[in-house]
């Protein structure tokens, strides 16, 4: 039986870079590189007209950033997965592309598995959430959201962030609130969801449209 | 005088208060011929340098008199104009207003001195201080490019070396060798970054970071981990030395505690208590006897430096059996 291959999209401004993960992509058997991008600009121009299932998304990029690039991304195609690339030490900008609409996330020095595991993840409807976002995700929602939309959020997806930050596993999560690790993974992704619809209702009282 | 008459003392001295403004003085002289014909001329001795002739004026006019002692002198000539042989001479004493008081005039240029004086001190320590201030900065500066240079050389330097030897020497399992090599290199370099970037210079910041590598470290041990991070740390500022040596005391003390204890679960906890940071790593492993020598080679001496460095504190607790604690705490105001 034919599988469907997962089609990547690559945005890395690096040239060897952007080959060596075409590379990659292509040669793990259940997925195909579609496209790959030097600029935020040029992927903006193409992605929308003909989508990929998931993105790899340099979150440096020269000219408009990997951030503004999710964020666009996200808004002109909703199911698109978007997964950046960064550095360990850019957890802050990591938090502001969940924010803007990206879906996963990965070290751009993880292992060539880890990497490829990241793509297949968000595809099978999972979200990554290490504790140090957790907790960023628990500070958003207790102190930046606004009042109406915290009344949206169910106890579960307060929960789960709340035991990701205090560094609990998925499966120590399942067990303490005796719910699936699916579940769990459920929470997390409509978790992220109310991020983005929390930032696109801040760009409509910042500049009064979409 | 002033429209009152001076007083008079003893000796005949004449008084004028202090501040008069218009000072008339009388006087006459005898002649029993032809007393319309007396002429009179007169001089006030410590004012006048030369004498007035009055003609058959009987009196003096002066206004406005500086404070001191005053003779006032007059003399006579009879019609035949011949002049008395020596003056009718009366002592004035003006008494100074407080300003013209010679003590107060010299309290006065005394205190503007001593003004002054403080003033221009004041302006050339603010001076010298801030020499001093943009010399330890420039210094601070040096320092830090020269602790760069060196943490290029001696971290990234040697790792990219290792990759082109394992590469060049024909070891077993080269690829894997390198990978792994690059992977640390990247590591070293994100730490570099991190260390070196002031837009990290924040206590949450520095949460985000040291979770981050305990996480990743303890995961990939086995080992669980919990976390007890202050919800409130926004806005706290960490200066980028304290910054650094708190992150490299901390991460002794995880690898440490992965090396050398055992551990099912280690547990890590920050704060801010008062203005010091406290920042605890507790582990559930071996434990270390009381006055037992370090398990870790120079791990606590490490550690202990590195808080000296930065005014801060390490206390390790610990017994065998019960796993160990260590508490970091570094004063958040320096």
């Amino acid at each position: 039986m034919a599988v469907t291959k997962i089609r990547v999209g690559i945005v890395e401004d690096d040239a060897h870079l952007r080959a060596d993960f075409s590379r990659l992509v292509n040669q793990a058997g259940d997925m195909t590189s579609v496209g790959a991008f030097a600029t935020a600009e040029e992927a903006l121009a193409v992605v929308p007209a003909e989508p990929p299932d998931v993105v790899l998304m340099d979150i440096n990029l020269p000219g408009l950033s990997g951030i503004e690039c999710a964020g666009r991304l996200h808004a002109a195609v909703p199911q698109m997965h978007i997964v950046m690339l960064a550095a360990f030490e850019e957890s802050e900008r990591v938090f502001e592309s969940l924010k803007a609409g990206a879906t996963g996330y990965v070290l751009k020095r993880a292992p060539a598995p880890e990497i490829l595991d990241a793509v297949r993840d968000v595809c099978a409807g999972g979200a990554p959430m290490t504790s140090t976002i957790a907790r960023k995700v628990v500070q958003f929602f207790s102190k930046r959201m606004p009042a109406p939309e915290i009344q949206t959020l169910t106890d579960r997806e307060r929960a789960v962030p709340a035991a990701l930050s205090e560094g609990q596993q998925y499966k120590e999560i399942a067990d303490t609130l005796g719910i699936s690790i699916n579940t769990v993974r459920k929470h997390i992704k409509s978790t992220y969801e109310k991020l983005h619809v929390n930032t696109r209702l801040d760009a409509v009282t910042k500049f009064g449209r979409l | 005088m002033d429209g009152g008459p001076a007083r008079r003392d003893g000796d005949g001295t004449l008084h004028v208060p202090a501040g008069t403004e218009a000072i008339e003085l009388s006087y006459t002289g005898l002649s029993l011929l032809a007393p319309p014909k007396v002429r009179f001329k007169y001089r006030l001795g410590g004012a006048d340098s030369t004498w007035h002739d009055a003609q058959g004026r009987r009196t003096a006019y002066y206004s406005r008199l500086a404070p001191g002692e005053y003779t006032f002198e007059v003399m006579a000539a009879n019609n035949d104009g011949m002049w008395s042989t020596s003056p009718a001479t009366a002592r004035l004493v003006v008494a100074p207003l407080w300003w013209e008081r010679r003590a107060v005039q010299g309290g006065a240029l005394t205190l503007l001195l001593v003004v002054v004086g403080y003033g221009v001190r004041a302006v050339s320590l603010r001076r010298a201080r801030a020499r001093v201030a943009a010399l330890e900065r420039e210094q601070a500066l040096n320092r830090e490019r020269s602790r760069i240079a060196r943490d290029l050389h001696d971290d990234l330097g040697a790792r990219l070396a290792h990759i082109a030897l394992i590469a060049e020497t024909g070891q077993s399992a080269p690829l894997e060798r390198i990978s792994g090599a690059a992977r640390e290199a990247m590591q070293t370099m994100d730490e570099l970054v991190w260390t070196v970037n002031a837009r990290n210079d924040t206590v949450e910041n520095f949460a985000s970071y040291a979770t981050q590598f305990a996480e990743e470290h303890l995961r990939a041990a086995g080992v669980r981990c919990r976390f007890r991070v202050q919800a409130d740390l926004d806005g706290r500022e960490l200066n980028a030395d304290t910054r650094r040596h708190m992150y490299l005391a901390f991460k002794e003390a995880v690898t440490n505690a992965v090396k050398h204890a055992q551990p099912s679960a280690v547990r890590i906890s920050l704060g801010i208590e008062g203005g010091t940071l406290v920042l605890e790593v507790a582990d559930d492993g071996c434990g270390l006897a009381p006055g037992a020598s370090d398990p870790t080679g120079n791990g606590l001496k490490n550690m202990r430096e590195r808080m000296l460095a930065i005014g801060g504190t390490l206390v390790v607790d610990s017994a065998p059996g019960r796993g160990a604690r260590v508490v970091f705490r570094t004063p958040l105001n320096l």
